[in-house]
This record gives structure tokens, sequence and C-alpha cells, in this order.
């Protein structure tokens, strides 16, 4: 079954031929717009346009934000939030991309994430020598993780961040398993990477239930976890906004994108058009009758009157 | 009691002010430089360090961000902020200060004038504005300060020609609507409910951005009632209760341009006589007394 609900998808270009054909055969009416096709607009009226269209008026918005053009996604979220519903809220996208940030929110969620120290970068170099023996593993402001075995490629690797960014700080975790997932409402799904490897998996309870408490903690429809587990210990490193879509379906068979598909459609509420006629009809049927006995009492009146 | 300031490695005017003051108000006063302070988070939540010193053991902490640092700062506030230390700005309220476009939205929907102003991501996309728009027209991108990043452009085609070096920086740019005469402004000083002080920004002859950064002049100016009610409203609307508000006079009233929650005070204190840092000091000692 189709529904008639009306979604609009903002991402990059590139995700668009990925997501696309699922929400085709569940929506009648489904848009992607490029986010450099959009204009955001304040003043006499608070807008989000792309081409014609006003975004503000599709039943569900999804995004699927990158790190880069953050402050955009953030401000349009603001924008629709007032509007329509959104898979991701200000609030949330507002410190999201704040790793110290959002290990912190995940840790107060009573979900477990590993130890860690940020520094701004200015003085990582002297913190780090003195405060940790390697190897260790930095994460740059963008998620992406780098292990650094020796004092002499700290600097060179340093030298990637720019002033001011933060350094995120932690030792590597040996002998432990990794697993990406996939959240939403209804749904954990996810693979393990050992040696680089991608490995189905069926995602048990333990991760599944931390996941959803992340989820919720940050208040959205869908996102992608990983998490690390060593033994009966589990932790979560990091999460994105946006899943693999192809790793999900190359490894475990499944379509993130119709699973967010089939949720989204539970999302909207949309009035049926045949109920919408009858209440009109019946409404204007009961206005005429309130009509006619104000006439017919007014008639009675004259008359008695004369 | 003890009062932490939390500002850039290398102080400037205000926080040279703030640790003279300070050190007559509070028993000890200590400097954390931003870039030095260390969060450490793990299951127990986060805690924050300078040299072995512990930032939630100060009574008082007054945070002055700079763009630089404005996400390592924000994850500093936000920290203090959830473990229950009483602040005179809230968290997100760094980072929607600095980014233009998220604080006229922000503003316009507490119902508060702003310009009309049009963002996006590529100048294709807002050419279709240039002409519906009186000129001439602002352009900026998504951060700045002092002035640095505003442009002008007088036509059309001026417009498309700063617009494509803009597109360079592959960042949000945004394009607003011009309040004339332009060249003036007005600085609101907000602490609390109260504007402690206010003073009309005249450019230098050959500019058009009246910051003093940009060799603009500051003179005193008595807000109008509407002028300050817009003020403090603007302050809260973007969570924080020490704010510098920019406001512009326009042919249907008062409009805010800006607000800036690490805002400079040398400026105002020279041409007002006033002792800002003072009064900042002042209020957020009082609010801890208050609690």
């Amino acid at each position: 079954m189709v529904s008639r609900a009306r979604v609009a998808i903002v991402g990059p270009a590139e995700f668009k031929d990925k997501i696309m054909p699922a929400f085709f055969k569940k929506f009648s009416t489904v848009m992607y717009f490029p986010s450099e096709s959009v204009k955001l607009s304040v003043g006499k009226k608070t807008t989000a346009i792309a081409g014609n269209l006003d975004i503000g008026t599709f039943h569900y918005v999804l995004l699927l934000p990158k790190q880069s053009k953050k402050e955009f996604y953030c401000t349009l979220s603001a924008i629709l939030s007032k509007r329509t519903k959104v898979s991701a809220p200000k609030d949330t996208l507002l410190y999201f991309w704040n790793r110290p940030a959002m290990l912190r929110r995940i840790s107060s969620a009573g979900v477990p994430i590993e130890r860690s120290a940020s520094i701004s970068q200015d003085v990582a170099f002297n913190f780090i020598k003195d405060n940790f023996k390697f190897p260790i593993v930095l994460t740059t402001p963008k998620g992406k993780e780098i292990r650094v075995n020796k004092e002499e490629t700290l600097k060179d690797v340093l030298s990637l961040f720019s002033a001011g960014h933060t350094v995120s700080i932690r030792k590597p975790m040996k002998n432990a398993e990794e697993y990406v997932t996939f959240v939403s409402e209804k749904e954990t799904v996810g693979f393990k990477v050992v040696n680089d490897k991608k490995l189905p998996v069926k995602v048990g309870s333990d991760i599944s239930s931390l996941a959803q408490k992340v989820r919720r903690k940050f208040n959205l429809d869908f996102c992608s976890i990983k998490f690390i587990k060593k033994g009966k210990k589990i932790c979560v490193r990091d999460i994105k906004l946006v899943p693999d879509f192809e790793a999900f379906f190359n490894v475990s068979g499944k379509d993130v994108a119709t699973v967010m598909a089939n949720e989204i459609i539970h999302k909207i509420t949309v009035p049926d058009i045949s109920e919408l006629f009858e209440k009109t009809i019946t409404g204007i049927g009961k206005i005429i009758d309130k009509a006619a006995r104000w006439v017919s009492n007014e008639i009675s009146n004259l008359r008695a009157f004369k | 009691m003890k009062l932490a300031i939390l500002g850039p490695l290398s102080r400037n005017y205000e926080e040279i002010r703030l640790l003279e003051e300070g050190k007559k108000l509070f028993d000890t006063v200590s400097y954390f430089p931003i870039p030095q302070v260390v969060i450490e988070t793990n299951g127990k939540g986060s805690e924050l360090t300078f040299k072995n010193k512990k930032l939630i053991n100060y009574d008082v902490i007054l945070p002055r961000i700079p763009r630089t640092y404005k996400n390592f700062g924000t994850s500093i506030i936000e920290a203090l902020y959830a473990s229950g230390k009483s602040l005179p700005l809230e968290p997100w309220s760094i980072i929607a200060s600095h980014n233009k476009f998220l604080t006229l939205v922000r503003l316009a929907e507490k119902g508060i004038p702003v310009p009309e102003t049009h963002l996006s991501l590529k100048r294709s996309v807002l050419e279709s504005v240039f002409d519906d728009m009186t000129y001439p027209l602002v352009l900026k991108l998504l951060y700045g300060s002092k002035g640095v990043g505003v442009m002008f452009a007088d036509s059309k085609q001026s417009a498309i020609s700063i617009m494509d070096a803009l597109e360079r920086f592959d960042e949000p740019m945004f394009v607003e609507s011009f309040i004339p005469p332009g060249n003036e402004d007005i600085r609101a000083y907000v602490i609390g409910n109260k504007v402690v002080a206010s003073m009309k920004r005249v450019a230098h002859e050959e500019e058009r951005r009246a910051n003093i950064g940009m060799g603009g002049e500051g003179f005193p100016y008595k807000l109008t009632t509407e002028e300050k009610k817009l003020a403090i409203k603007s302050a809260k609307a973007m969570g924080t209760q020490i704010c510098g508000v920019d406001i512009m006079s326009s042919p249907d009233g008062p409009v805010i341009i800006e607000t800036n929650v690490n805002a400079q005070f040398q400026g105002i204190e020279k041409a007002t006589k006033k002792n800002i840092a003072k009064k900042i000091l002042t209020y957020v000692k009082g609010r801890v007394h208050e609690k």
C-alpha cells in the first residue's frame, strides 16, 4: 500500500540514489532536495524553499546531514521543526558533532562509553606526551580515527587538526569486537567488523537495548551507532546520523532505506480524503439547517406580530 | 568566593579588565585558558581541569569564548551545565550566537524584528532574490566578528561577483537587506534584565561597517523604550544573560541585526565611561547569592 503522505528528504546529492528507490515504493509523493538547492529565509517569513516548493508543507522531512554542512542543517531543522515533523531536531544537531558533548550525553543516558580525554589542538602535543603511553587513538572533529604508535609521528598527525579544534584521545581497546548498528524506533540491525572485514550478525538484546537508549536520548528517529564489545562489556564508540546504506545491504541484506520508509509511514497521520469530504458536507448541511430554522422562526414571529 | 574566568589563551582588554575587577570582588580569581582545559569523559560524566585545578570547584564561572574556540568552549560549558553549575548562558547559545543566520531565525521565532535575509550553499539559488531586494545588499558568511566577512553589493552584477568569490569557501552564505543609512548602528550591552550601557557606533568616513574594530567610533546613546525592550528580549531569546545586541533603526522601527555572547566592551566603556567589567562581575556574583 502506498501512503498519501508527502515526504521530503534533504541531503547531499550522492545519497539520492541510495534512498529514493525504497521511498518511491512507499509514498506517492516523495522528493529529494539536495542541500545545495535549498534557500532559507527569515524576516518577512521564515521558510525553507527548494525550487518553488516550501519544504515545511511536507508531512515529514528526513534529514541526511553531512558534518561539513552542520550549521546549515541545524538552521534548516530549526526552521522546519516549527511546521512539520523532522527526523533530527535542532537541539540535537547543535551538539551532535561536538564529541565531548556527545559522549557525555550518551553517558548520562546510562550507556557506557570508552574513557577519553579531549583537549584543544594547540596544546595537545605536550598534554599527550605527559599523560599517555603509546599507542593512542586520536579522533578528529569529523570523527576520523587515527592510531598513533609513537611520539615521532604525533606532531605530524596533530598538524592535520586546525588550531582550536578538539582532539579526542583514547587508548586502543585490544581484542574488542566492533558492531555497527542502524537504529530506528522498531528495529536495530547491524554487522560486525573483524580485522576490517564486515560480517553479518544478529544484534543481541544487550546491544539493541543500549542502542535504543542512545537514540531516545538524542531524540532521533534514526541513527547509526558503533559499539565496542569486549567480553560482556559493551560501550558506545561513535554515533552517526546517516547510515552506510550500502554496507548494511551488502553485509546484512537489510535495506535500511526501506526500514526508514516503513517507520516514517507510521509517524504521519494524513486525513482520509473521503472522511474530509464527508465532514465538509455534514458541516454545510448543519449550517443550512440552522439557517432554515432561523428563517422559519422569523416568519412565525412576523405572523404572530400581525 | 572563587571566580574562574574561562577565556582565550591570549588575554584581550576584556579579560584583563575582568581579572582586575574580579580581584576586588572575589576572594580568589583564576584564569582558565580554554585551549588548556582538559575534558575527561568516562561513565561518571565529564571532569574539567586545568593544571590540576578543577573548574567545578569554583563558585562563579564566567565564560569568554571567542569564535575560534566555539566548539571546544561549548563542550566545556555543556559539561558544566550538566553538572548543575549555574552559568550566565546556556550551552547552545554559544553555537547559536556564532551562527548569524540561526540567530536571526531564533529572534524571529520570538517575534523580534530582523532584516529580511536569505541563505544558501549556492550562489545560483540566491540569485532569485537579487531582483526582489533593494540595493545595496549586505552579503555575509555565516561566521564573522568585528565586521569581518561583511560585504556590500551596490548592484546585481556586484552581488553575483561577490557571491561567486564567497562560494569558494564552501560555506553557507547569505544576503541581507540593507537598512539605511547603513553606516551607523546601536550597541546595547545587556546584563540580566537590564541594558547597562548603550552607544551609537558610526563608521569611519570611507567605511560602511560601524564596528569599532573597523575604525568606527562610539558615542553615548540613550535607547528608546522600544529599543531597550528589544535588546533585553533578544538576549533572553539567545539564552544568555550577558550580551551585546546590535540594533539598527529602520523606517518600520528598530531591527535586531546581531547578538554577541562574547561581546567586547572596550569601546562601550570608553564611550560611556561605565565600568562594564564591574557590572558583569557584580551580576554573576549576585546570581550565586540568590541561589
